[in-house]
């Protein structure tokens, strides 16, 4: 009964035709990630010091910006930098609107990224006990030297399981960038819907394409954290 | 020590992450570069969809085909003054990328409408009709015009011209139709939905259900009257009237020379340029 009803609808045979298509548009989909990751740490970086060493002015920047970047959809982001970005900078004069797509999401993404890093960057850096700087002075160590051998490798060790949570988050959210046009996984099933009018399948195989790579960037991510211990702690 | 080794280790696989998305994108724009830079044409870029067949839509291998594609191709060869790239946008998102000057022409079978017509420039020139139809489960026989949706709900495409002639006859007549909208008009979602009866109708064009009947099998059909005939017509910003009338005669030309309707025939699969 079911299978009469989803005759036509539904065919397993075609998520086997559109696995192979879809992996064509991967690398689109994992550059983006990787880019957005790389923009969201160094951003969230330089934001997760703001606020700690409570610079009067930029402190107040940063937490607005957070709570701007963590409280609203991240397709209205995508649409304040694709749209109202290039018009700001176009009353100065700047003209960016004809930039590759690429640029402008990877700016969202990371942005985005970056205000969710900032905060647990923060609370990595903090959540190391006062002790251990007061520790490091008292040794001698400057305070660059604190930071580096001592506060960073503890942080680290911290904010990695949250770090990976959101970077699998962002795989996940990049799946919005075919509004924009561009054609990764998820924009390469849409046109594989449209040209073949089974859509489902399509979507079925990008979702099995999501799955296995969710599944790979938590197992390279507690392996980097099992590494990491063993080196920091372990011996 | 150890640290030092570590952290060494650190930045060496930032530095391999950063380089390799520097070449990514060093690829990306060469590309990109090499053609802007042949000739002393004027670039203008096109806003077209990519989810739309036969309009626009990608082939197998990714790249843009379609109607759209075809007639603005042959457009393009007779106006050397320009030079045609495509952008492919979400259908609603094409004329606010217009407006924003992101692309410099709508090519994504735009009917006219008021609503439109206020804030972009249109073509005079059309060059395909879009009849749009009530489209109704196979087996329903209760639906056979506008006034038999009284009460029933119809999905309606978010920004698309069926949703605004259902508007305006709701308008008109003290809402009687229950306008459910949608995002991207799947057809499996939307031709289920009539089969599971979670909606009563949809609206679409003879040759797109056609289509779809050859898809799924026989699902779906069409009843009664055209609740609206229209054409298509290329969309442009206010200010952008030379690049339209330029358009308009050429388009006037292939309309005469016959170039219009062989490329209908040949992607379309029959002469829709002036009738359906």
């Amino acid at each position: 009964m079911w299978g009469e009803a989803m005759e036509g609808f539904f065919n397993i045979s075609l998520v086997v035709e559109a696995l192979p298509q879809l992996l064509t548009r991967l690398h689109i989909t994992l550059f983006l990630v990787v880019a957005a990751t790389i923009l969201g740490i160094v951003a969230g970086i330089i934001i997760a010091l703001l606020r700690i060493y409570r610079i009067p002015g930029f402190n107040q920047i940063s937490l607005l910006y957070i709570s701007f970047m963590r409280g609203t959809p991240i397709i209205v982001q995508m649409f304040i930098v694709y749209y109202g970005l290039p018009a700001i900078l176009s009353s100065v004069g700047i003209n960016i609107n004809r930039w590759d797509k690429m640029i402008f999401l990877i700016l969202t993404y990371g942005l985005n990224m970056a205000a969710f890093l900032a905060e647990i960057i923060r609370a990595a850096i903090v959540s190391v006990p006062i002790g251990q700087t007061e520790a490091a002075y008292a040794v001698g160590m400057t305070r660059l030297q604190t930071f580096w051998r001592i506060i960073a490798p503890q942080a680290v060790l911290m904010g990695l399981p949250s770090i990976g949570i959101n970077i699998v988050g962002l795989l996940q959210d990049s799946s919005i960038a075919f509004l924009l046009g561009i054609v990764d996984v998820m924009g390469k099933a849409r046109a594989i819907g449209a040209n073949t009018y089974h859509s489902l399948e399509a979507y079925v195989g990008a979702a099995v394409i999501f799955l296995v790579i969710t599944l790979l960037l938590e197992k390279v991510c507690a392996t980097i954290e099992r590494r990491l211990t063993m080196k920091i702690i372990g011996d | 020590m150890k640290e030092n080794i570590l952290i060494r280790k650190v930045v060496a696989l930032v530095s391999v992450m950063i380089f390799t998305t520097l070449i990514m994108a060093g690829c990306g724009s060469t590309t990109k570069d090499s053609t802007s830079g042949a000739s002393e044409s004027k670039k203008i870029i096109i806003g077209t969809g990519n989810g739309f067949k036969p309009y626009c839509y990608l082939d197998d291998s990714g790249n843009l085909v379609g109607y759209e594609l075809e007639v603005l191709k042959e457009v393009n060869r007779r106006l050397p003054q320009y030079k045609f790239e495509f952008e492919t946008l979400d259908f609603k998102n094409i004329l606010l990328s217009l407006g924003a000057s992101k692309v410099d022409i709508g090519a994504h079978q735009f009917e006219k409408n008021p609503d439109r017509a206020q804030k972009y420039l249109f073509a005079d020139e059309s060059y395909t009709t879009f009849i749009l139809r009530i489209t109704v489960a196979k087996n329903r026989t209760d639906i056979n015009s506008i006034e038999d949706l009284h009460g029933k709900s119809v999905l309606v495409g978010e920004g698309g011209n069926d949703a605004f002639v259902l508007e305006q006859y709701n308008k008109e007549h003290g809402n009687p139709i229950k306008l459910v909208y949608t995002s991207g008009s799947d057809p499996v979602t939307m031709i289920k939905a009539l089969e599971d009866c979670r909606a009563d109708a949809f609206i679409s064009i003879k040759r797109i259900v056609d289509g779809y009947n050859q898809t799924y099998g026989d699902k779906v059909k069409i009843v009664g009257q055209p609740i609206s005939t229209s054409s298509t017509y290329y969309i442009y910003r206010k200010e952008d009237t030379q690049l339209k009338t330029d358009i308009d005669k050429v388009l006037k030309e292939m309309k005469a020379d016959g170039t219009l309707a062989q490329i209908s025939i040949k992607v379309l699969g029959g002469d829709y340029t002036t009738n359906d």
